[in-house]
């Protein structure tokens, strides 16, 4: 009976994050007082909101069998863009606007160099990555940009049915695509299209415009999580996001997406971020000494991917037992 | 299937027992009280100093009181900024914070001070929040300092050249300040040049100074990075021993240079000063005297020393803090 149910459950979620998230929650929230709190709660959902909307559109991308490197200065250049924008007098619904465009767009640059030189995305949008970042300082030149009007910080500091408006964006995202994955046929494609590309094209479907799409979303998530950020510090520094990709590719993987593509899901992706927004939590509730604190990570992370490949494995009855799957070769 | 169950089991065990042990390897569970320190760089040098001033500090005010370094390892205020937010969730005692940038991180500390908890910025300011107090080199007293060596250096008679870059307010104030610390003597600042902040833009332009201005006896160099450049500047016009130079900040290569005798001195600023008395302050603005509010100055000049060959060997080594506990 226990087992039907595990092997039931582990198709739908990665049960080895899950097992993982579950623990860690427990043993925090047993061990410190100041853990299972209702504002820690939302420090850990603040902590980590940018990477969770950013995810979302990373999903898509990764299970389309592409990568994007440059969400993290996409981010940046949008909380500097919207910035400039609104101390241009535009207001802020068109300066908002403005900077989802031009975020959208780099998108769009990425997707069509993609196509048409047919480069590596990971080459194409670590190059976008360094220009972007690169803009962002030449417009700034090392100084914040700041003195927003009072009305622009509802974005990053608002409170809707008293849960934080970010995080309240982000779940409405996080559903939305679901439905758009799950539900639909034009973006149910990703998987067909991110497991056999060759087999899509000869199906008839348009791969290449459905990668316009993918990147679009992506860097439009990503300039929405940089208005949410210039708009949560009142400030924007070309500093914000370095690494941030990372971060977000980081939670997608660990969900269950596969980097070759065809594989994951925008629930898998929401508990990886989940399961991370509470470990950066919990480094600093224990004072795990800081220069351990990625040794922790990483190890963490190890763990539950031993643990999704191992009940992965009893799912698909390639190896059945824990010997095997340790000791045994492939 | 008795078998499944227990390897089940088993994983679940590992999983916990590993998430246990990377957590609570020295983690401070029934520590009284408990501050921490939040830096823009993480494992840098200058930091390194600060954390071991506040560590120092925190032993000396009793053995319940523990310390805690945070902060991204690469340069992001914003981060830091999210580290302060789970450092109130956590419920510290005080936070002490060198920020990455002048505005970023004051909603932060604004909502730390709300709740009751001291912040003391360090080194870096945040001005326009409501933290209690900053800790850091007063730029203008460091320059005088400066000047008032060089006057010595010279005998009270010279020509001096300064290396600088525009725009940074704290370079403007230090220059401000040697000038200033000239003042009686017979030394002058007869140029000033544009080293763009970098080493190598350094020596091309206190080269074409000295070639411009074959009287400078010193140079001056304004902050850390010309330093170097003022050395090969002075090979290259083949003055080596005759024109002084002072450095700023003990950057390796800096320390390098003074060791080989290359570079007289260096405006050493006090990190660990910075870190110590930040500790104080925190620890002091909790305490409860006979008269209201927390006692903190709004802000302590931690000075600097001109560091020459002889008293440079203490930073040849910045301490490690492995554990950073």
């Amino acid at each position: 009976m226990v087992t039907k149910m595990v092997r039931k459950l582990s198709e739908h979620t990665n049960l080895g994050l899950l097992a993982v998230t579950v623990g860690l929650f427990t043993v925090m929230s047993i061990t410190y007082s100041h853990f299972f709190t209702l504002y820690n709660m939302e420090v850990i959902a603040m902590g980590f909101v940018q990477e969770a909307i950013m995810a979302l559109g990373m999903t898509i991308v990764i299970i389309s069998g592409g990568i994007d490197l440059s969400i993290g200065s996409v981010l940046v250049l949008s909380s500097i863009l919207v910035g400039l924008f609104l101390k241009a007098d535009l207001g802020v619904a068109l300066s908002i606007f403005l900077t989802l465009c031009i975020s959208g767009s780099i998108g769009f640059a990425n997707a069509v160099m993609i196509n048409r030189l047919r480069a590596h995305p990971f080459i194409v949008t670590l190059g976008t990555m360094t220009a972007v970042r690169g803009f962002a300082l030449v417009l700034t030149e090392g100084h914040p940009v700041t003195g927003f009007p009072k009305s622009f910080s509802y974005f990053g500091q608002g409170y809707l049915f008293n849960i934080p408006f970010p995080v309240v964006l982000f779940i409405i995202l996080a559903i939305c695509f679901h439905i758009l994955l799950r539900h639909t046929k034009y973006f149910s494609q990703v998987y067909f299209i991110g497991s056999n590309p060759g087999a899509a094209r000869l199906c008839g479907m348009n791969v290449e415009r459905f990668r316009w799409m993918t990147y679009i979303i992506s860097a439009t998530l990503a300039g929405t999580a940089g208005i949410i950020t210039a708009s949560q510090y009142i400030s924007a520094n070309a500093s914000f996001g370095i690494d941030a990709e990372l971060r977000v590719i980081t939670a997608v993987i660990i969900g269950g997406a596969s980097l070759s593509g065809g594989i994951g899901s925008i629930g898998r992706t929401v508990l990886g971020v989940i399961f991370l927004a509470i470990v950066a939590n919990a480094m600093v509730q224990a004072g795990v000494p800081t220069y351990w604190d990625k040794v922790a990570y990483g190890s963490m992370l190890v763990i539950s991917v031993v643990l999704e490949q191992y009940f992965r494995f009893r799912r698909t009855g390639i190896k059945d037992n824990w010997r095997d799957f340790m000791l045994g070769g492939n | 299937m008795k078998g499944r169950a227990k390897s089940k089991l088993f994983s679940l065990v590992v999983s916990l027992v590993f998430t246990f042990m990377t957590l609570f390897s020295a983690a401070s569970v029934y520590a009284e009280q408990t501050y921490g320190m939040v830096v823009f760089l993480k494992g840098s040098e200058f930091f390194n100093w600060s954390y071991g001033g506040m560590q120092d500090a925190a032993k000396l005010l009793g053995a319940d009181i523990k310390t805690e370094l945070w902060g991204p390892a690469t340069w992001d205020a914003s981060q830091e900024a999210r580290a302060i937010e789970q450092l109130i969730a956590k419920g510290v005692d005080g936070i002490i914070v060198t920020a990455g940038d002048a505005t970023t991180l004051n909603p932060a500390i604004d909502k730390a001070v709300a709740k009751g908890i001291p912040v003391i910025t360090f080194d870096s300011d945040a001005p326009d929040s409501k933290r209690h107090s900053f800790a850091g080199t007063n730029n203008y007293e460091a320059g005088k300092v400066a000047g008032k060596a060089m006057v010595e250096w010279l005998n009270g008679e010279g020509e001096v050249g300064v290396s600088t870059f525009p725009g940074p307010n704290h370079l403007v104030e230090r220059i401000r300040g040697f000038k200033d610390g000239l003042e009686g003597s017979n030394v002058k600042v007869v140029a000033e040049c544009n080293d763009e902040g970098k080493v190598a833009a350094a020596e091309a332009a206190i080269t074409a100074m000295l070639q411009a201005h074959p009287e400078i006896d010193a140079v001056f160099a304004a902050h850390g990075n010309p330093g170097p450049g003022a050395v090969a500047a002075v090979k290259n016009v083949g003055k080596e021993g005759e024109i002084e130079i002072m450095g700023f900040d003990f950057g390796m290569p800096v320390v390098e240079a003074i060791d080989k005798g290359q570079i007289r001195g260096t405006v050493g600023q006090n990190p660990y000063l910075m870190g110590y008395i930040s500790m104080m302050m925190a620890w002091g603005a909790n305490q409860e005297t006979r008269v209201a509010g927390p006692h903190v100055p709004p802000s302590v000049n931690t000075g600097v020393r001109i560091l020459t060959k002889d008293d440079i060997g203490v930073y040849k080594s910045p301490p490690a803090f492995v554990s950073g506990k």
